[in-house]
């Protein structure tokens, strides 16, 4: 008997495994290791619980933290009363125009809420907000009276929920979508009015996704850190984020830091497994399939009236903001109105031309978020691979360790990493090697889960078949593999690029003069008051990422389903 | 040549079993069909053939050489195999020509592309499937699909076949004309083909040895017709066309299965404890009383008109029922007592 030409099961693909579980692990562990570890020390390294009694009785560190707690709260119940009535507007009537609203809902999901808030200074700082302007002339109020004030606990919470409730419309869009008519039908067929069939059939279908949602609305406002930051700090209050970066300037209290971002970690895995419990349950809702698509109800009368309420809720996000970012950007002046007269390329030639700033952020921006977007998108493919091919023994423990980032808000990463990369043996602060371990990280779990979901779709014979035709591993996953995930590719990178855009909870604290990015630049000159320029910035900013996000829709979507079956998609 | 030898293959998942000692001879150019319930291993001991999985224990040769054993594994792509998949797996990037084509390129590489071209036209043209050379699979028909899988394999000519339950997808009228195009292009290119299903019937006309397996084991090795008139389990004679089992104890050369005393006419008894198989279409009906040999009075419990047959349910009394399939002349009423006779040639002793 010949001996076989061999190779020896345990090939390349377990040495990958090693090192990536590793770098998973490190990006994690050691960020959240320092971060418990500096909570409960003191300056001298002592271990002490001061921090913490400090956290429970300061009423500096109290009050922001009820702050906190209001306005997540409150966003979050806002964010689901307007986007309830939205999504079955847009989901089941034929209320006109629902691909625009679908748009403008998404052009809220991408816009930075930090822009959004800037905006709202813009419409509704207390003296110069334009709409504060408008109510003076049409009601003949006074000089320095107004009608709103941007600046305000109820402001804050306003402007974050105009960016979190398309988490819950997201949500309850899609589970108003997957109820068949038939489930519906069946109800009416029993004698259930129409109220009835409401109330008791189609309420608790989607119920699990409403709450899902407002608890991701309610942790996004809990943990965000730009709107708190623009709206909240020049009225002298504070939420927890912005605290936590208040003890980061000089003199820095670490270790109180340390111990104030520990709450929003444990409230945001309790709230994630909270989540996780409602939608697990949802699953009895595509029990039975997409037998019948969802009946469409007919408005008749109301049809043009339900349009204006979209419209109307649609201006608080995107319409108003994003008309006071474009007027701001072009008038000479912030108080000019909109006149040819007014019209001006003074802040355009100022961001292009005249303020050093820019080309080194624009530079760094896309650095990181190209290097980012690229790591993010190789490592979630290699763990996809590894774990949906079941390559290696302990695979299962790899799509754990990349979607555990999802549990860490970005502020609180930011204070985990910047305790662990600012001392000995890794000195990465001040470069832009800190920035990119944080977007690699706070990314992770968006670009893994987009890979997973496509290698799901993509059948293991599909790679077997051309390895018994003579193809090699590499062959084939050259070949067969990354021809049919092109299009996941694309769009994994193009989401982790816009995400590296738009962040700035982390990125505010691991900045330095050098590493500048376009968000924090932003920050800074609204810091300065200068609007014109920011505007002219934030607009740039949305311009590429709406460019990002229509050429991915573009994309040739090849013409089958995976497994060889079916019709073309399109 | 290419005979495969499957020899003492053992493969476990955890705890699970899935390869239990299989043990297999295949000649050059036979055509065995691996026949078993859904979860026995069929695929299982395909893909180990294929070189997808190694074996924990035993040995896979192939023309006299070891391709698979414990330490060591050759990958498929150079065991020149070619597999039909029961996805079809056919690479919807590709057009069907592009499919065929993708194998021999790999293979021919120092050929001429005027070579690969005229082989992927004899073999388009075999499988008639010329018209369609520049669709997507996302564009033909599960028959048609089902057709490039075929060609896809077959036009590289492998020195073994292997083919996972590839008529599953496929419906009633197809699935027979697919039975015998599949038979016929065997016959033609006479390449060792092993065929994994669970439909007996496309193991009865297709294969030239069926292979029955059970948990991980092989049941019975034999030809279409041992299988079916010579099972040698309980089993076996249960998989393949259905049947009677009367249990009971052997005792001076006859069966006491309850109230009833069998003699058997086939087979051999185990010492002891013993099952007699009889099938349905062998057992006789009589509105009489039936005398001599296992001559046996029951009660219809059920009856069930089948078209060109009757298929009756019987009550033996002491909880145990027979089933018997009659000619159309018999009719019965439900609880009606019957004469029952179950002709001793027919009945066969099963040692297992
Ligand atoms: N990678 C795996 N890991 C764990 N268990 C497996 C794996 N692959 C197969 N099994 C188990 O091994 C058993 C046999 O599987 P196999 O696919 O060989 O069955 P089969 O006879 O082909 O069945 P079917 O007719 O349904 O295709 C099943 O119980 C299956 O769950
Ligand atoms: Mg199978």
């Amino acid at each position: 008997m010949s001996n076989p030409a061999t190779i020896r099961r345990p090939d390349i693909s377990l040495l990958l495994f090693g090192l990536i579980a590793l770098g998973l692990c490190v990006l994690v562990v050691l960020p959240l290791g320092w971060l418990g570890w500096f909570s409960v020390t003191n300056d001298q390294g002592g271990l002490t619980l001061a921090n913490f009694r400090q956290l429970a009785t300061d009423p500096a560190l109290l009050k922001p933290m009820r702050v906190t707690l209001v306005i997540a709260v409150a966003s979050a119940a806002g964010a689901a009363l307007v986007a309830i009535p939205l999504a079955w507007l847009v989901a089941r009537t034929d209320v006109p125009f629902r691909g625009a609203i679908r748009a403008l809902v998404t052009a809220s999901f991408v816009t930075p809420p930090f822009l959004g808030a800037i905006a709202w200074e813009l419409l509704a700082a207390p003296n110069s907000g334009i709409l504060n302007q408008w109510a003076r002339w049409l009601f003949g109020m006074g000089e320095y009276d107004y009608l709103f004030d941007i600046y305000t606990v109820t402001g804050v919470a306003f402007c974050i929920g105009c960016y979190t409730f398309p988490y819950v419309f997201t949500l309850l869009a899609n589970a108003l979508e997957n109820i068949p008519a038939d489930i519906e039908d069946a109800s009416n067929i029993l004698g259930g009015g129409a109220w009835q069939t409401a109330r008791r059939i189609t309420l608790p279908l989607i119920l699990p996704a409403i709450l899902a949602g407002t608890l991701v609305a309610f942790l996004q406002a809990l943990t965000l850190f730009g709107t708190p930051a623009i709206l909240a700090l020049p009225s002298g209050f504070h939420t927890l984020t912005t605290k936590i970066w208040s003890l980061f300037q000089y003199p820095p209290q670490t270790h109180l830091a340390a111990a104030a971002a520990l709450p929003l970690l444990g409230v945001t895995l309790l709230v994630l497994q909270l989540q996780r419990w409602l939608l697990g349950r949802r699953s009895y809702v595509v029990v039975g399939g997409k037998n019948s698509p969802p009946r469409l109800i007919r408005l008749k009368l109301w049809r043009w009236p339900a349009f204006a309420l979209c419209l109307l809720i649609m201006l608080n996000p995107v319409i108003l903001p994003y008309a006071a970012l474009l007027k701001a950007a072009v008038v000479r002046n912030l108080a000019d109105p909109l006149a040819w007269s007014t019209l001006s390329w003074k802040h355009l030639h100022f961001v292009l031309w005249e303020f050093s700033g820019t080309r080194l952020a624009m530079t760094n921006t896309l650095v990181l978020g190209v290097v980012s977007a690229t790591v993010v998108t190789a490592v979630a493919l290699v763990v996809g691979y590894l774990a949906s091919r079941r390559l290696v023994p302990g695979h299962q423990m790899l799509p754990v360790l990349a979607m555990a980032p999802i549990a860490v808000p970005g502020i609180v990463m930011g204070v985990g990493l910047f305790l662990v990369y600012t001392r000995p043996p890794f000195v990465l602060y001040g470069t832009l090697w800190i920035l990119i371990v944080a977007f690699v990280t706070l990314e992770m779990p968006a670009g893994f889960q987009q890979v997973q979901a496509a290698l799901r779709g993509l059948h293991v014979e599909l790679e077997e078949a051309s390895r018994i035709f003579g193809a090699t591993r590499l062959q084939a996953l050259w070949q067969i593999t990354a021809p049919l995930l092109r299009t996941t590719i694309i769009a994994t990178w193009s989401i982790v690029f816009i995400g590296v855009m738009r962040e700035l909870s982390a990125t505010i604290l691991l900045t330095t003069s050098e590493t500048k990015v376009i968000s924090v630049v932003i920050y800074d000159l609204n810091e300065g008051g200068d609007l014109g320029a920011i505007s002219v910035m934030g607009l740039a900013l949305l311009l590429v990422t709406f460019a990002i996000i229509l050429a991915v829709n573009r994309l040739p979507i090849l013409g089958y389903r995976a497994g060889g079956r079916g019709r073309p998609a399109i | 040549m290419a005979t495969v030898e499957l020899q003492g293959v053992r493969k476990a998942y955890g705890a699970l079993t899935v390869a239990d000692g299989i043990d297999l001879s295949i000649g050059h150019g036979e055509l065995v069909c691996l026949l078993g319930p859904s979860g026995c291993g069929k695929t299982t001991a395909l893909r180990l053939i294929a070189g997808f999985i190694a074996p924990d224990a035993g040995a896979i040769v192939v023309g006299g050489r070891t391709l698979s054993d414990a330490r060591a594994t050759l990958p498929p792509e150079r065991r020149n195999m070619s597999m039909i998949f029961q996805s079809y797996a056919l690479w919807p990037h590709m057009t069907v020509a592009e499919n065929i084509a993708y194998g021999l390129r790999l293979r021919l590489r120092r050929q001429p592309a005027a070579e690969v071209a005229a082989k992927v036209a004899r073999i388009l043209a075999v499988t008639q499937l010329e018209a369609l050379r520049a669709r997507y699979p996302g564009e033909l028909s599960g028959g048609q699909q089902q057709r490039v899988a075929l060609a896809r394999a077959l036009v590289v000519e492998p020195e073994t076949l292997l083919l996972d339950e590839p008529l599953s997808n496929l419906d009633t009228n197809l699935r027979e004309e697919m039975r015998f195009e599949i038979r016929r292009l065997h016959d033609a290119f006479r390449y060792t083909t092993v065929y994994v299903t669970h439909d007996q019937l496309e193991a009865m006309t297709t294969a030239d040895r069926i292979v029955v397996m059970n948990t991980g084991r092989i049941e019975q090795v034999g030809s279409p017709e041992d299988v079916y008139l010579r099972p040698q389990s309980e089993f076996v004679a249960r998989f393949i066309g259905g049947t009677n089992i009367l249990h009971g104890t052997v005792d001076g050369g006859v069966a006491r299965c309850g109230p009833m005393t069998v003699a058997w006419g086939q087979g051999a008894a185990a010492a002891g404890q013993t099952a007699i198989s009889v099938r349905p279409h062998e057992v006789e009906l009589s509105t009489d009383p039936a005398e001599g040999e296992n001559a046996f009075s029951g009660t219809v419990m059920r009856h069930t008109y089948l078209g060109a047959q009757r298929d009756y349910l019987l009550d033996m009394g002491g909880d145990i029922t027979l089933r018997a399939v009659t000619p159309l002349d018999t009719v019965l009423p439900v609880g009606a007592a019957v004469g029952v006779r179950l002709p001793r040639r027919h009945c066969r002793a099963l040692p297992r």
